[in-house]
C-alpha cells in the first residue's frame, strides 16, 4: 500500500462550493453529510449526470513515502480541490483519501490539526502574518504545537540556514521580495519536519530564477526523507525537475508518469499548446 | 491546559486588547450600559420580591382551640405547630390574653361590659405564619391541625394568600424573560465588537488552522478577551449600581421603619447580590459572545 493514496474520488464543484462558501446549507450539516456518504462509498452528486458537474471524477492513485510528484494541468482541473483534500480543507463526495493508512475524511474532526501539522501546505499568496517579522513566522508553526523557546530557536536557525535566509531572519515579510517570502513560508511549513511537503503553486508569483531556486530547495527537503507534493500548471519547471507527473484535465487524471522526467509530447492537448493555461 | 499554552494565550489576549484599545473601550461601555440596565431591573424585581413575599407572609393564619380548653391540651396544638418546617412565627394567645385584647379592641366602654365576662367560654388562639406562604400549602397545614384533638376552627385568607403567591411568580417569570432579553442583547452586542477584532485577525487565524492550530489554541485568547471586556464592564455596572442604589435607598427609605414591611432591602445586603449576577454574567457574556462571533472562523 502506498504511503499517500487517493481511491476513486469523487468531488462535485457543488459541494466543493458549499464547503467553500456555505452556500446553499450550513457547512457543517454538510461535511457530514459528505463525510457519511464518503465512508458509505455513496455519490451523492453523481445522479447529476453532467460531466461538469465534478471537480474531482474518479480519481485514484498512490505516492510513496519520500517521494517528489508534481501534479500539473490547467486552471480550474482539480489540483487545488487535490490539494484541499489533502488535508482536510475540502470532503470528497465519495471516495477515500488515505495517508500512511488512515482515511483521513473519516477521522474525528480532532485529529485534523495533528494531520496538518504532518503535511506542510506551502502556498501561492505565501500567506505570512504581516506583522511578524522572518523568525517569528517560522516560530509560529512551533508555538501553536507548544514546543518550547530554546527548541524553537533552534529549530529556526536550522530553516533559515536551509532555505538561505539567516541574514533576513529580523526582517518583516513586505522587506522582502517574492521568492524570498516563498522561502520564508516553505521554512515555516517545514519546521515541525512534517512527513509530508504540500505546495500548491509554489512557484506561480515568481520569476523562472527564483522558482527555480525554490525547486531546488523542495529537491533537498525531499532527499532528506520528505514526501513532497508540488500542484502547478507551470511546465517549465516540471520539466526541469525529471520527476515523477501526475496529470488532471477537468477533474480526471489522464496521465501519471512514474518514469522520471515528463515529456510534453506525452499529453496530446497539452502538448500542442505547450502551456497549462 | 499547560502553564505555557495559559501563558501564551494571556500574552496573545494583552496584544489583541493594546492593538484595538478604541473597540476594547466600546465594548467595555457597551457592557457596562448593559448590565447597569439589567442590574437596575434585578435591584427593582428584587425589591419587589421581597415586599411580596413579606406581604404574603402578613395575613397570618388563625387556629381557634375550643373554648375552655385546657392548657394541657393546648401544649399538644402548639406542639403539633412547631413540628413543622414550614412555620416560621408562632403566637399562642390563652383565653385569658384573647379576652385581654378583645377588651382593648372594644375601647373603654366596650371593656367595661366585658369586666365580668368569663375567659373560660373563650378559645386559645393560635398564630401562624408560613415560610413561603401559597394556598397549598395553607390549606395542608389547614388539614393537618384540624385533625389535631381540640382544635375548633382555622381561618385564613385563601385568596389573598392566592393572590399574593401568584404575584410573586408572575414577578418571577416576567424578571426571567426581561433578564434573559437584556443578556441576549448585551451579548449580540458583545459578540459584534470582538467580531471586528476578530475579522481584523481572520487572516492570522487561517494561517494559524493550516499550521495545526487547535481550535482551543485560536479560540482561548479571544475568550480570554471577552471574558476581560465582560469582567471590566461588569465591575463598573456593579459600582454604579451600588452607588446609585445607595442614594436611592436613603431617598426612598426616609420616613420608613427598617422592620416595616416596605422596606427595601439594605446596600449591605444589595451589594454582593448585584456583584453575584452581574460579575459572572459579565465574563460569561464576554465569553460567549467572543465565542459566537469567532465561529465563521474557527471551524477546522
Amino acid at each position: 500500500m502506498a504511503f499517500i493514496e487517493f481511491r476513486n474520488v469523487y468531488m462535485s464543484y457543488k459541494q466543493e462550493l458549499v464547503q467553500r462558501t456555505g452556500y446553499g446549507r450550513s457547512v457543517a450539516n454538510k461535511r457530514r453529510l459528505s463525510q457519511r456518504n464518503a465512508i458509505a462509498g455513496r455519490h451523492r452528486f453523481r445522479s447529476g449526470g453532467i460531466d461538469d458537474d465534478y471537480a474531482l471524477r474518479d480519481v485514484s492513485f498512490g505516492i510513496d513515502r519520500n517521494e517528489f510528484v508534481f501534479v500539473i494541468g490547467p486552471s480550474g482541473s482539480g489540483k487545488t480541490t487535490l490539494a484541499k483534500l489533502l488535508i482536510r480543507e475540502a470532503y470528497p463526495c465519495s471516495g477515500e483519501v488515505i495517508i500512511g493508512r488512515r482515511n483521513i475524511h473519516s477521522m474525528p474532526r480532532r485529529f485534523i490539526p495533528e494531520l496538518r501539522r504532518k503535511v506542510g501546505t506551502v502556498f501561492q499568496d505565501f500567506r505570512l502574518i504581516p506583522r511578524r517579522t522572518v523568525a517569528e513566522n517560522i516560530a509560529f508553526a512551533l508555538e501553536i504545537i507548544g514546543t518550547r523557546r530554546s527548541e524553537i530557536d533552534l529549530q529556526v536557525q536550522n530553516m533559515l540556514a536551509m532555505v538561505g535566509l539567516r541574514d533576513r531572519s529580523d526582517a518583516m515579510p513586505d522587506e522582502l521580495s517574492g521568492g524570498e517570502q516563498q522561502r520564508v513560508v516553505i521554512a515555516r511549513a517545514m519546521v515541525g519536519s512534517p512527513g509530508i511537503l504540500l505546495a500548491d503553486e509554489p512557484t506561480g508569483n515568481l520569476d523562472p530564477e527564483n522558482a527555480l531556486r525554490v525547486l531546488q530547495i523542495l529537491s533537498r527537503i525531499n532527499e532528506q526523507k520528505t514526501t513532497v507534493i508540488v500542484c502547478t500548471h507551470d511546465d517549465n519547471i516540471v520539466n526541469l525537475m525529471q520527476k515523477r507527473v501526475i496529470v488532471i484535465r477537468n477533474g480526471v487524471l489522464t496521465s501519471d508518469q512514474r518514469v522520471a522526467g515528463y515529456n510534453m509530447g506525452d499529453e496530446e492537448p497539452y502538448s500542442e499548446r505547450g502551456i497549462f493555461y | 491546559m499547560r502553564w505555557r499554552a495559559f501563558l501564551r494565550s494571556l500574552r496573545e489576549t494583552s496584544i489583541n486588547i493594546l492593538r484595538h484599545p478604541f473597540m476594547v473601550i466600546t465594548s467595555i461601555v457597551t457592557v457596562t450600559f448593559m448590565l447597569v440596565l439589567l442590574g437596575a431591573f434585578a435591584v427593582f424585581s428584587i425589591n419587589a420580591d421581597l415586599i411580596v413575599r413579606r406581604a404574603a407572609q402578613q395575613p397570618p393564619i388563625e387556629i381557634f382551640s375550643q373554648p375552655g380548653l385546657d392548657k394541657n391540651r393546648a401544649e399538644k396544638i402548639r406542639l403539633a405547630l412547631e413540628e413543622r418546617d414550614d412555620v416560621i412565627d408562632l403566637r399562642v394567645l390563652s383565653p385569658e390574653e384573647n379576652l385581654e385584647e378583645f377588651r382593648r379592641g372594644l375601647g373603654e366602654d366596650g371593656a367595661k361590659t366585658l369586666q365580668y365576662y368569663d375567659a373560660r367560654y373563650l378559645p386559645w388562639s393560635f398564630i401562624v405564619r408560613l415560610s413561603d406562604p401559597n394556598p397549598e400549602q395553607a390549606a395542608a397545614l389547614a388539614a393537618q391541625i384540624r385533625g389535631v384533638p381540640g382544635v375548633a376552627e382555622v381561618v385564613y385568607n385563601s385568596d389573598l394568600i392566592a393572590g399574593l403567591s401568584n404575584l410573586s411568580k408572575t414577578l418571577l417569570v416576567v424578571s426571567a424573560v426581561i433578564f434573559v432579553i437584556l443578556s441576549g442583547v448585551a451579548l449580540f452586542i458583545i459578540s459584534g465588537t470582538v467580531r471586528a477584532s476578530v475579522t481584523a485577525r481572520g487572516e492570522e487565524i487561517e494561517i494559524m488552522k493550516y499550521l495545526g492550530a487547535t481550535n482551543s489554541y485560536i479560540r482561548i485568547p479571544y475568550m480570554l478577551e471577552g471574558a476581560l471586556i465582560g469582567f471590566t464592564g461588569a465591575l463598573l455596572a456593579c459600582t454604579i449600581l451600588i452607588l446609585l442604589w445607595k442614594r436611592i435607598y436613603v431617598h426612598l427609605m426616609s420616613g420608613t421603619a427598617v422592620t416595616s414591611f416596605l422596606a427595601l432591602m439594605s446596600v449591605e445586603q444589595m451589594a454582593p447580590l448585584l456583584a453575584l449576577i452581574t460579575l459572572p454574567l459579565g465574563v460569561l457574556i464576554g465569553s460567549i459572545g467572543s465565542v459566537v462571533s469567532m465561529r465563521r472562523f474557527v471551524k477546522v
